[in-house]
């Protein structure tokens, strides 16, 4: 076991070892040993840090521990942020206990509602170094963020910006990272697109970072979450074989031989410099211009800054142009702004006014039938949300999206909601005994998302450049996959549970999506790739699959080797260097493996 | 086969009135009335499969209001080159939703064994065509049709067989499919589902009378009235309030929301609509719910009270954003926090004890 370094408060540097020694945080991602707890690093922007958590199905999870040296011996006030995330009349389902040197600390964990300080106990520590470990008591997703230890009385703060700063404080963090690294190009978010985008300018001889916040690639596409890709290669089929799946069903198990494929393949190219469980947390522009990406080790806490001239956003939720000022659209357009009607669906495809409603998210989960009865326990609170529905399966149609909530800011509960959806629905399955041999395999603790802030281009893609099947000078991107939207079922027939969804589906011969849509109009140095590309709603719908995605990570790649050679930003591309950037995607067709 | 086909195409044609013949088997829970006593042909679709162009007939009322329309279809159901004929009588409402069904009791629906369709079976299929989002949704008959009848594929990984897989699209189909009756069903959803269908739906506006407003509003059917409401101006929405209100109680959550943002800013200070409609908040969807709650700036201080008491119903977010807009706390609606915070069994009763503190505080 490696010792966590732990981090002392120092409120004034030069009184710091006055104080140090009474009062020390302690990062539970930052444990060195995980047990079966599992690092989520999906919410910092609204939990203010990664957590970790006891991701069993069940099944309690083996205990993380960390070793931690304590200089100052004493009597310590523990507290534990932590949350409830179903609390209601019953036990809570995420209960965990805090074990000091083995002795378990008197309080139950996890079972006060939102985001929190909880008191865990005290504890006297008379030698310097000491073990503590979390035990889980549920398998049903326990959560921890932080403990704090206090000689004093002082209750840590939980408000926002009060939490924050006294974090950096204490935990000696600085948001300035102390290491700045440079490259040709910084690209942010390790899904199809990322990969993509990473592989074309590696191969066109730029210095790349790939800063992906999960230590796997591929995003939606990844063995975490499962989803297989679809949409066709277009001009760069050599590189997106390197990082697509097989068409395996949505879920299966067989996503981890593609996940093998993608990581070693990106990991082939000695230009690329990836950054695997790294998240970036900021973007800084001035005059429009990105300086820099700051991005933190979703574990260590370390901090790195990545300076670059030119910044690619293929985190699909547009983090990077968030940050840094990029003009953005979240929500459906109203119908009349671009004429997106298609009168057989009125309302559901796009309506009249403008709303904020979007594509949901989905938990993919996967089960099997074993040689034995398998018990499932019981979930009292996952019933209000899975109601009647029972289930053994599920599918892209477990999705959630309800118009009180937002994909990104409110994430993390709808994450929890397809917990319970599926806990639920599976626990009322096995109350017949046809299911009697069923039992969880795998139930994914990340939310694959399908649509949220979409970066605006210099153009807007929509759905009229499908049905005009629009070819533009610049036409970088082809698709022919149809074009779908999804509604939730309820908002048809109320007597449907609110997490499955409907698709409505255009079928269309091949589209063009052009390079303007994949630079922001207003800061001059960043591109995007993935579902935050610059489209309305309804243009969303064909292109987020990911083979489609991918080829506006590569199309991104290409053009950011252009910049390069002639120190210029995205939009010169477009208007001085098309013909040889297009020839150079041309010319992609003809490379053999 | 083919000669006596178009044999019986020929009589239908020249020969009847375009009434239906047989009575229906299905109409969509009998809403719709049934004294058609005129019929009017309307186009004539040349869509899939039929033998020769569908004629749709759009059929009145001896007040010479448009009811439904109407196709007597004969279509040629094919698999391997064996084709055979199916009679139907289809329905479909001035929406051009499907709406029902009739047989011809000397041809009656049967699978490719012959046996006929029993009575489950037709429930089925009504149940099929009635759903626009099914999965047979721009297939072709090939996509649904295995030849070489192979098992499906056995997923296997790392030498285990991996099961409870669904989503294989065929399966799902399966499921909602007559069984043996495959091509029939398929056939039967295109036709009810596909371009006669927004044919229709195209046409209404063409149609659309006063009278025909009136009819829809007076309808009881909800997709007419919300259609109608969709017509509205201000004006109207003020006339018709009562019949809007009904219309929000009944309508789908979908068509709810659309009325709801549409509403006329007036109409949300009214006293009868707010005594309706909130008061009846529990019983709506949770969309629905959020649309109210994020109204409640717009509307009264009963509104107020009216939410205050119905905290339990709300999601999280909805609490926040009722808590937030509060202007005025009356004595009455701060009990009904009070009595929301402190039940146990009220899942986010720590907000409302949250925002109590930090009112005290202020
Ligand atoms: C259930 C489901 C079924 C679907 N079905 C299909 C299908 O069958 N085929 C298909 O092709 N598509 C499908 N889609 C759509 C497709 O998966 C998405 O549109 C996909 O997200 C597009 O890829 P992307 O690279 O743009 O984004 P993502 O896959 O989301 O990748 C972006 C990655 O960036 C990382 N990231 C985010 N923020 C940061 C940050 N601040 N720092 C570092 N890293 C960060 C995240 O880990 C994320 O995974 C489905 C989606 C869902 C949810």
């Amino acid at each position: 076991m490696k010792r966590t370094l732990i981090v002392f408060l120092s409120l004034v540097i030069s009184i710091a070892t006055s104080f140090a020694q009474d009062r020390f945080l302690i990062e539970a991602e930052s444990f060195s040993d995980k047990g079966g707890w599992v690092v989520d690093p999906q919410f910092v922007e609204q939990v203010g840090s990664s957590y970790l958590m006891a991701h069993g199905m069940g099944i309690p999870v083996r205990n993380a521990s960390t070793e931690i040296e304590v200089t100052s011996k004493g009597e310590y006030q523990v507290w534990v942020r932590t949350k409830d995330w179903a609390p209601g009349p019953w036990d809570a389902p995420g209960r965990f206990f805090l074990k000091v040197n083995g002795i378990q600390l008197s309080q139950e964990l996890g079972v006060i509602p939102e985001w929190n300080w909880q008191k865990a106990g005290s504890v006297t520590f008379d030698k310097k170094v000491n073990v503590i470990e979390l035990v889980d008591l549920t398998g049903f997703n326990g959560r921890c963020d932080a403990i704090y230890f206090t000689k004093g009385t002082d209750v840590p703060p939980n408000e926002w910006e009060e939490l924050l700063a006294w974090r950096q404080e204490i935990g000696k963090e600085p948001m300035v990272p102390a290491k700045t690294q440079h490259y040709d190009l910084v690209i942010t978010g390790g899904g199809i697109a990322g990969c993509a985008a990473a592989i074309a300018a590696a191969e066109e001889g730029l210095k790349v970072a790939l800063i992906h916040d999960r230590p796997l690639l591929g995003g939606n596409a990844s063995s975490e979450i499962r989803v297989h890709t679809l949409g066709i290669y277009g001009k760069y089929e050599r590189i997106l074989r390197k990082i697509d799946t097989e068409h395996y069903p949505n879920g299966s198990i067989e996503a981890e031989k593609d996940q093998e494929k993608r990581d070693l393949n990106v990991k082939s190219y000695q230009n690329i410099d990836l950054h695997l469980n790294w998240r970036a947390y900021d973007a800084h522009a001035e005059n429009e211009e990105i300086k820099y990406v700051d991005a933190r080790h979703t574990h260590t806490g370390e901090r790195i800054r990545f300076e670059a001239p030119l910044f690619v956003d293929a985190t699909g939720d547009g983090w990077i142009g968030y940050w840094a000022g990029a003009d953005y659209s979240y929500g459906r357009e109203s119908v009349y702004k671009y004429g997106e009607e298609w009168t057989k669906h009125g309302e559901l495809w796009s309506p009249e006014k403008a709303d904020n409603v979007v594509m949901g998210s989905s938990i993919l989960f996967q089960t099997s039938k074993r040689a034995a009865k398998s018990e499932f326990p019981d979930v009292p609170w996952a019933k209000p949300v899975a109601q009647e529905h029972k289930a053994v399966a599920g599918e892209w149609y477990w999705e959630f999206s309800r118009n009180d909530l937002h994909q990104i800011d409110d994430a993390e509960e709808i994450r929890d909601h397809m917990l319970k959806a599926i806990y639920g629905s599976f626990s009322n399955a096995k109350e017949l005994t046809e299911n009697d041999e069923y039992a969880l395999d795998w139930v994914s603790y990340l939310v694959g998302k399908r649509e949220s802030r979409r970066l605006i281009g210099d153009h807007v893609f929509t759905f009229n450049d499908v049905t005009g099947l629009t070819k533009f000078q610049d036409s970088v991107v082809q698709e022919e996959r149809e074009v779908d939207i999804h509604f939730q079922q309820n908002l048809k027939d109320e007597s449907k549970p609110d997490f499955l969804s409907k698709a409505l589906f255009y079928r269309t011969p091949k589209y063009y999506i052009p390079y303007r849509s994949l630079y922001s109009r207003n800061i001059s140095n960043l591109f995007m790739a993935g579902r935050n590309f610059s489209c309305s709603h309804v243009g969303l719908g064909g292109p987020r699959v990911m083979r489609t995605t991918g080829q506006m990570g590569a199309a991104v790649g290409f053009a950011a080797s252009i910049c390069k050679k002639y120190n210029a930003n995205p939009r010169d591309v477009y208007e001085k260097y098309l013909a040889e950037y297009m020839q150079l995607i041309e010319d992609q067709k003809y490379l053999k493996p | 086969m083919k000669f006596i086909i178009t044999f019986v195409l020929m009589v239908s044609i020249l020969g009847y009135s375009h009434l239906p013949k047989n009575p229906t088997k299905f109409l969509s829970g009998d809403r719709l009335q049934k004294d058609w006593v005129e019929s009017e042909l309307t186009f004539i679709d040349h869509g899939l499969d039929t033998l020769y162009g569908q004629e749709v007939y759009l059929l009145y009322n001896d007040s010479g209001i448009p009811q439904i329309y109407y196709a007597d279809v004969l279509a040629d159901v094919c698999i391997d080159g064996l084709c055979k004929p199916l009679f139907i009588e289809l329905y479909w409402d001035l929406l051009g939703q499907y709406s029902g069904f009739g047989v011809y009791p000397d041809e009656l629906l049967s699978k490719f064994d012959h046996d006929l369709f029993t009575e489950q079976d037709y429930e089925k299929l009504d149940r099929l065509l009635a759903d626009p989002y099914s999965k047979l949704e721009g297939k072709k008959l090939t996509d649904l049709y295995d030849p070489s009848k192979k098992r499906e594929k056995v997923i296997e990984f790392k030498g285990k067989e991996v099961d409870g897989i669904s989503g294989a699209t065929k399966k799902e189909i399966k499921e909602t499919v007559v069984e043996g009756a495959l091509y029939s069903c398929f056939t039967l959803w295109q036709l009810a589902n596909g371009e006669i269908s927004v044919r229709i739906k195209e046409n209404l506006s063409g149609i659309y009378t006063p009278a025909l407003a009136q009819d829809f509003m007076e309808s009881g059917i909800s997709d007419y009235q919300v259609y109608a409401i969709k017509q509205f101006d201000d004006q109207d929405f003020t006339r018709y309030l009562k019949e809007v209100t009904m219309v929000i109680l009944q309508a789908r959550p979908l068509d709810r929301a659309w009325i709801l943002k549409e509403l006329p800013l007036e109409i949300w200070k009214n006293t009868t609509f707010v005594d309706s409609i909130y008061s009846n908040y529990a019983g709506f969807d949770s969309n629905t719910k959020t649309l109210l709650v994020n109204k409640l700036s717009l509307s009264t201080e009963k509104a107020a009270l009216y939410l205050s008491s119905n905290l339990k119903e709300m999601t999280k977010n909805q609490i926040k954003t009722f808590l937030d807009s509060l202007s005025e706390i009356t004595p009455e609606i701060m009990e009904n926090l009070v009595a929301f915070s402190e039940d146990e069994q009220n899942i986010y009763g720590y907000l409302g004890i949250w925002w109590m503190m930090e009112y005290k505080r202020r």
